[in-house]
């Protein structure tokens, strides 16, 4: 296929734009399925040592992929201490 | 297909490839940042429990005491004229406005789904996860909707009513 790729490229210059976002946007793809499927704490492989990995997230942890102006490992306790 | 004024221009196909790719690209950016910026609650002055049951909603409001109360939605018979059939309950969820709402929505047994449509509302109550949504009305008035993931029998007939006073 990466031949065919080449190939093809080589006997038309405007292909490459072509295959260069095709290509990018399938490896972003591919990545961020890869970064679900191993860092989420929705997922779990491991079920004797790592059963539930979605009860270990406390209050300071990120949970959502790209955080724009809140930073949760600062956040502070809103609520009286009992 | 074989004229040669519409073969091999390589430089327009070049052109037309990266100009489009690059214009969805700075639309996508901005875009998907204020995406992630929607889900941030920024401080709420009020926070209300909302759970979903079969088939009424429970509303908690623990910031200033503890007022826990059932909404059911009124039958046929006990409406009064002028009230909307099938949208009307007995205790409505009464909320300030221009104050920032935060609803944190579960439910006790099935999936239900806490709607508003017309302050563009609407959040899955999930069994055994709290969903946080958040919001600022900026009119008062009684604002009606209804359960929007099937939940049995009653599915239909468990609506949620926010009255909004100044």
């Amino acid at each position: 296929m990466l031949c065919q790729i080449i190939t093809q490229s080589k006997k038309h210059l405007s292909l490459i734009p072509l295959f260069v976002f095709i290509g990018a946007g399938g490896t972003g793809a591919a990545l961020y399925l890869s970064c679900l499927a191993l860092f989420n704490p929705d997922v779990s492989w491991d079920r004797k040592s790592n059963p539930e990995p979605w009860n270990k997230l406390g209050p300071n942890d990120q949970y959502k992929f790209y955080s724009v102006n809140v930073d949760y490992s600062k956040l502070k306790k809103e609520g009286p201490d009992f | 297909l074989t004229n040669t004024n519409i073969t091999d221009a390589q430089e327009m196909e070049t052109i037309w490839t990266i100009l489009p790719a690059v214009i969805l690209i700075l639309i996508a950016l901005p875009s998907l940042r204020i995406l992630y910026m929607t889900d941030e609650i920024n401080n709420p002055s009020f926070t209300i429990k909302s759970i979903g049951h079969q088939w009424y909603w429970t509303y908690e409001y623990t910031d200033y005491g503890g007022l826990i109360f059932n909404s059911y939605m009124l039958p046929p018979l006990f409406l009064n004229p002028g009230d909307l059939r099938l949208l009307e309950v007995d205790n409505r969820v009464v909320l300030p406005i221009e104050a920032p709402v935060r609803m944190m929505i579960t439910s006790q047994d099935v999936l239900h789904s806490w709607t508003i449509p017309t302050l563009g509302l609407k959040t899955d109550a999930v069994p055994g996860r709290l969903n946080q949504t958040m919001f600022t009305a900026t009119r008062p008035g009684v604002y009606y909707g209804q359960c929007s993931e099937i939940c049995g029998a009653n599915h239909s007939f468990m609506p949620i009513v926010a009255e909004l006073i100044p």
